[in-house]
Formats: C-alpha cells, sequence, structure tokens
C-alpha cells in the first residue's frame, strides 16, 4: 500500500472519481505491472532509430521490434538509441532474446586495465595494450549482447566487475564492452593514457556512447581531433561513410578509419 | 468475387514494377499500419480485437511515384490512403482494403532560405528532424505538438495540427505558404510558379488541403514559414483564484497585444494530476528576438495578472511542464493501464463569452457519465477571440463507456457553441457529428471531394465521402 501512496499522491487523487472498484484496483496497483510499455506508445523515441529513419517502415522501428521478435532479432541494429530516448528508459532491446552469459578474465594485471571483447576488439586491444604497457582483460559474450539484443544474466555481470574491480581504472576499447559492463570508453581518456591524435574532418559518434557526447568530444579536442562535422544520426551497422573518422572498432571491418588507426604514443 | 481479387493482385503487381521492394503485404506490417493513434482502435488492439487490415503498404521515393501509384489505383478502383507519422488521434489513416501510401521516404529538405525565411521540404519529413535541421542554423518552425517526436509534417497539414507556441506563431495553417500534392486522380497540384508571402490570385486551392485529411489526395511537399530562434525568453507561473479568472486575464493580455508564445491555464485538476498543486495555474513562456520588447510583454501581463488576482506560482512549473511535455507514456505504464483504465483527449475551442460556461458544464456532465472517472482541463492555444480547452479523460477500458462519454461530451461541446475539434480533426471518430458543426457546408465540401475524386478513391470511407 506504501508504494500506491508513492505513485499516486492525495492531491492528484482529488482530480478522479473514486469508485469502489477503483478502490479495489488501487490496493493491487503494485502487482499489476505493464510489461511492454511500447504497446501503449505512439512512438516517442521513433525518430531515433536508424532503420525506421531509412525505410520509413513501422514494422523496422521499435514500435515494430517490441511486437515482432523474430525481426527485431534480425532487424533492429541494438544500437540501443531507443532506450536512451524512452522517458521510462525500457530496455526494449533486452526484450528480444535469452539472457546472455559473459566471462572475463584478466589477460595481463595492472593499474590501468584495457577490456576488450573476444570477438569484437581483441587484437586491437593487444596491441593497444602493449604499445601503452597497460593490463588487458578480455570478456566474452558481449558481442553476442548487441548481435542479438540480450539482457546480461546478472551473476555473471556482477562477477566481471568484481574482477576489475582490482584496478584503479578500466576502459573498453569497444563502445559495446564500454555500454554492457558500465565502464567508461577509452576515447573519455584519451588524455590520461597519453593517447595523441592528429586528425581534422567529420566524426562519428557511436550510437550507445550518445549520451557522453559532450565528454567524448572534449576528449577528443584534448587529444588533437578537430572536427568539422559530427554525425549522431548514422548507425555503423547499417551505413558507414568513407571520409568519417569512426570510434568504433567494429569499423575497421568495412575498411574505414578509426581512431586507433590514428593512434600515436 | 474471382474477378475482384484478380484485379488486386494484377494491382499489386504493376505496384511492384514501379516500386520494387518498396511495397509490403507482409501480415506484420499490415497489422501496424491497421491503425493510427487513435485510443479507440489502441484500445481494441490491446482487447486482442482485430482492427480491418489495409491491402499493401508502399513506400514512395517521389511526387512522380505518388502519382504513377495513385493512377494504377484508379485504372483497378482501389481505393488508397496517405499515412505519415501514424499520430493521429482519430482513426484518419484508418482504411480497411487500402493501399497505404507511406510518405517517409519522401523526406528531403529541398530548399531553405534563411534570406526569405522559408524551408521547402518533401511531406515526409520527421517534424523532429526539420525543427533539428532548422535550430542548428539558427531558425525553427516552432510548431511543437505534443506529437512532436513522431509527427511528419504531411500528416500535420493534413490534420490541421496545431502546436504548443501557436499563440505567438499560430497553428500549421498559418505557417504553410504553398503545397504540392497528388490529386484523387493521380494528376500533380503543383507549387505556384512564384513563391510569395501573399497573393491575391484568386481562392487559393491549395487550402483546401489543409485539414483534408487524406481525402482530397496525397500531400507531396510543403512551402514553410520559420523564423529566427528567440534570443531573450521569460517563463512563469501564476496561481488564480479560478478557472475563468485565469480566463479573463489570458483575455485582456491576447487583446492588449502581449502575446506570449506559450499559455496555459490548468484547472484544479490537471493542476493537482501534473504539479501536485490543486490551484488554478496559468504557466507562461514568452520569447523574442528584441530583448525590449520582451520586457513590454512582461510589463503588461505583470499588470493584467494581478489585476484578476493572480499570484506568483513556483517557476519549476514550467520546466517541470517543458521537460515532460511528450511524454504520453509514463502515467499510462503507472496508472491508468495498471487500474484497467483508458485515455482520451477532447480539444474544443470556443468564444471568451462561451469559454467560462462549456468549462463548467462539460467538467459536471461528462465527469457524472458512469465508467469516466476523472475530466482534466487546461486551456491553451489562445486568440484575440477566445480559447481551446483541453480535456483529458480517464474511463473504464470499455468501447460502450468509451462512445457514451463522447456523446455526452459533444452534447455539451455543441450546446455551447464551441467546436468538435480544434486541432486533432475528424477521422473516424468524429465523423458523424460533423453535420451539427458545419450545417449545408458539408453537402458542398462534398462536391468538392466528387468533382476532384469521382471514383471516391481517396480515404474513402472518412466523412466527405
Amino acid at each position: 500500500m506504501a508504494r500506491v501512496i508513492l505513485l499516486v499522491s492525495l492531491t492528484m487523487l482529488r482530480a478522479v472519481k473514486i469508485t469502489p472498484k477503483l478502490v479495489v484496483r488501487f490496493a493491487f496497483l503494485p502487482f499489476r505491472k505493464v510489461r511492454n510499455p511500447c504497446l501503449y506508445c505512439p512512438g516517442i523515441c521513433i525518430a531515433s532509430c536508424p532503420t525506421y529513419l531509412s525505410s520509413g517502415n513501422i514494422l523496422l522501428s521499435p514500435i515494430g521490434y517490441a511486437r515482432f521478435h523474430d525481426i527485431a532479432r534480425e532487424k533492429c541494429l541494438k544500437c540501443w538509441r531507443c532506450v536512451q530516448e524512452c522517458p521510462l528508459g525500457y530496455n526494449l532491446p533486452e526484450t528480444y532474446s535469452k539472457p546472455v552469459k559473459i566471462s572475463l578474465r584478466i589477460v595481463r594485471p595492472g593499474r590501468l586495465i584495457l577490456v576488450a571483447d573476444e570477438e569484437i576488439d581483441l587484437q586491437l586491444a593487444e596491441h593497444l595494450s602493449e604499445s601503452l604497457g597497460t593490463g588487458l582483460a578480455v570478456v566474452k559474450g558481449v558481442a553476442e549482447r548487441y548481435n542479438n539484443g540480450s539482457p546480461i544474466e546478472y551473476k555473471t555481470l556482477k562477477k566481471a566487475k568484481r574482477v576489475l574491480s582490482g584496478a584503479e581504472l578500466a576502459v573498453a576499447c569497444s563502445p559495446e564492452v564500454s555500454h554492457a559492463l558500465g565502464i567508461d570508453f577509452l576515447g573519455i581518456h584519451l588524455k590520461d593514457l597519453g593517447i595523441k591524435l592528429n586528425y581534422e574532418g567529420p566524426i562519428h559518434i557511436p550510437c550507445l556512447l550518445k549520451s557522453q557526447r559532450e565528454k567524448l568530444l572534449k576528449s577528443l579536442e584534448d587529444a588533437g581531433v578537430r572536427p568539422t562535422f559530427v554525425d549522431e544520426e548514422e548507425c555503423i551497422k547499417l551505413s558507414i561513410k568513407e571520409n568519417y573518422l569512426y570510434l568504433c572498432p567494429i569499423a575497421k571491418k568495412h575498411g574505414v578509419r578509426t581512431i586507433f588507426d590514428l593512434i600515436s604514443y | 468475387m474471382g474477378r475482384e481479387c484478380a484485379s488486386k493482385r494484377e494491382a499489386l503487381e504493376e505496384l511492384s514494377d514501379i516500386l520494387g521492394d518498396r511495397i509490403s503485404t507482409s501480415n506484420e506490417v499490415l497489422k501496424l499500419y491497421s491503425r493510427d493513434y487513435w485510443p479507440l482502435a489502441l484500445m481494441k488492439e490491446a482487447h486482442g480485437e482485430e482492427l480491418p487490415r489495409p491491402l499493401a503498404v508502399v513506400w514512395p521515393n517521389s511526387t512522380e511515384e505518388v502519382a504513377k501509384i495513385i493512377k494504377v489505383l484508379n485504372k483497378y478502383r482501389i481505393p488508397f490512403v496517405p499515412y505519415a507519422g501514424g499520430s493521429g488521434v482519430t482513426g484518419g489513416t484508418m482504411c480497411g482494403g487500402c493501399i497505404v501510401i507511406d510518405i517517409k521516404k519522401m523526406n528531403r529538405i529541398v530548399n531553405f532560405s534563411e534570406e526569405d525565411a522559408i524551408i521547402v521540404v518533401e511531406a515526409g519529413i520527421l517534424l523532429r528532424k526539420l525543427e533539428e535541421f532548422l535550430n542548428s542554423r539558427g531558425f525553427t518552425l516552432r510548431h511543437i505538438p505534443q506529437s512532436y517526436p513522431e509527427a511528419v509534417i504531411g500528416g500535420l497539414v493534413a490534420t490541421m495540427s496545431t502546436g504548443q507556441f501557436s499563440t505567438k506563431y499560430g497553428g500549421i495553417e498559418d505557417l504553410v505558404l504553398d503545397i504540392e500534392a497528388v490529386a484523387p486522380d493521380g494528376g500533380i497540384i503543383p507549387f505556384r510558379r512564384n513563391t510569395v508571402p501573399r497573393a491575391a490570385t484568386g481562392p487559393d486551392l491549395k487550402r483546401i488541403l489543409i485539414g483534408s485529411e487524406g481525402q482530397l489526395g496525397v500531400i507531396t511537399k510543403v512551402i514553410l514559414r520559420i523564423f529566427p530562434l528567440p534570443k531573450y525568453t521569460w517563463k512563469m507561473a501564476y496561481a488564480f483564484p479560478s478557472f475563468a479568472s485565469g480566463l479573463k486575464a489570458m483575455r485582456e493580455v491576447m487583446l492588449a497585444g502581449a502575446t506570449p508564445a506559450v499559455a496555459r491555464i490548468y484547472d484544479k485538476d490537471d493542476s493537482a494530476a501534473r504539479f501536485h498543486d490543486a490551484r488554478d495555474l496559468l504557466i507562461l513562456i514568452v520569447e523574442e528576438i528584441d530583448e525590449g520588447i520582451l520586457e513590454a510583454k512582461i510589463s503588461a501581463i505583470e499588470a493584467i495578472v494581478k489585476r484578476h488576482g493572480g499570484v506568483d506560482a513556483e517557476e519549476e512549473y514550467v520546466d517541470k511542464w517543458l521537460k515532460t511535455r511528450f511524454d504520453v507514456i509514463s502515467e499510462l505504464k503507472k496508472l491508468v493501464i495498471p487500474l484497467n483504465l483508458w485515455f482520451e483527449t477532447i480539444e474544443t475551442s470556443a468564444l471568451w463569452s462561451k469559454l467560462p460556461n462549456l468549462y463548467e458544464e462539460f467538467k459536471k456532465k461528462v465527469r457524472e457519465v458512469e465508467g469516466v472517472h476523472a475530466v482534466l482541463a487546461h486551456a491553451s492555444h489562445f486568440y484575440t477571440t477566445g480559447a481551446c480547452i483541453y480535456f483529458t479523460l480517464t474511463y473504464e477500458a470499455s468501447e460502450e463507456v468509451y462512445w457514451r462519454m463522447w456523446e455526452k461530451a459533444v452534447e455539451v461541446i455543441l450546446k455551447n457553441g464551441a467546436t468538435i475539434s480544434h486541432h486533432h480533426g475528424i477521422g473516424l471518430l468524429r465523423a458523424k457529428w460533423t453535420k451539427e458543426e458545419l450545417g449545408e457546408t458539408v453537402n458542398y465540401l462534398r462536391r468538392v471531394k466528387r468533382s476532384l475524386d469521382p471514383e471516391n478513391l481517396s480515404n474513402s470511407d472518412k466523412w466527405l465521402g
């Protein structure tokens, strides 16, 4: 009942015509949950969805993905832009597939640890860690989360974080690992890592890091990046622009330039 | 029957030849396009009821493609309905057996002129994307309805939408300079050959497309007036002794020319629900390019408000409103749906002389309807002649209650000389009451429809058909 009072103040109740039936329903309110709020939403997040913007098709938007999970698994980019726009912060991409287990191991201990995903950026992180003289940790399962749309099994996430807690600073080499583990992306700590970049031109902000735009831009500028245009609209999984600088390691697969190609120490 | 099926199949094949993969007849797509955001349709869907499905959905890339599609549909006499953001709340795009022409791939900015303060856009552009484009260049359309995150320009024009800043900037009809459209026979109605601020070269045919709800063809491009972003803003909230005294104050403000961009008078119930403060609250935003004009307006407003018994209230109410103004989902998830209730909004407008009685009677009579639990009200969209009152209703999630509530609401509205729709439009919801408001005019409008659309194909089952 305390929860009901939290949800509905007495001032608010003055506006409601109370009937005995409604009183009973209020009593059961804490036990009645809306599991899938997207079913009732007009699409507050919809202008952030790259597949919707490119197709104009509601099926290829959070409204469609919330209803048809088979299609979501295949077509949704799992960019988490909709989650960042949702007033409820509803984690739609986590509803498509079963929870994924992650595991993390320390390859090389250190005060400062780079964290890579086995499938996404291991090679790159190994090279970077050696060059910078930092520690290295490798996580398994993160790529699967962003390919299929899964939550992380809580126990395994907790364990991974415990393993990392020994380091003074753990930074992710990819936006995916940063987002999954809740640790900072390398691009935010360029100065701490002694990384310098020399680049002038358009840059792309990773979807998963959109909420950290300002911090990221400041760090990049401090490291020597002079952006002439900032693209926050496109998702790398849908479209690639050849003359842009990308922050996502997976951009390398498409043969475009990433900050990792420009790093000088 | 067999011939009808064959002709539909042939039509779909011809459309596929034009559009390639930009046509869909998949069950999932048809289900999603079977409704807009009409609360009754959403309720039926939530209760597992099947809604009438369209025949197919197409996504043209250009005006010329829209014209080709419509010519094919004329050949086979298949009805069609234009579709934009899907954020309408009256069932205006619901059209069983129709071809849905979704215009959202036509979303380019054709021309932006800072000097002339106009922008030319394809009608499928998302309002939010257009506003972001303009803001990044120091301009604004300042058309900000609650559906801002999902609405599309063509749909806003077809609905005759208005926005939260309309008191200063006007409704969409004040922002549209010109329209390009494809007529129901597939002919292209072009822009004028010159774009001008105003012209007296006969009646403006394009004006009948504003509010036409897809019944007179497909809007494909729009020229819009834009404004430089304001440099100076003043936000304030006041509490009034009554809703009526708030209205009187706003009447004086409007007639004095101290026009705010945003003015909203929340009645005690609405204030209680939104701000947890059960007083009649006025929230105001005044914004100008020139500081002197802003100061003059503030001084006039402060004097008028005091004369009508307004006292300062918490300014953070304005910020709270600004922060939550597009959020239609939080309350639904937290309270309305779990309580097995449903929601509706009824917007009307009337002259100053009619507003107090309209407000009182609506609140009383509609609240008395069995199954209705709450009737919140705020006045917004002010004019020199009157205002819009926007009622938000919560009721038992049943179709029977829904229509009972609407019958009573319309009875009160018409009795008090108000309109059945200020800015949501007619659609399926209000069709049966249009003649009560417009009288014989409806028949003349129907003649216009028949002349432009002799086969009655353009959104055919609506009120003009």
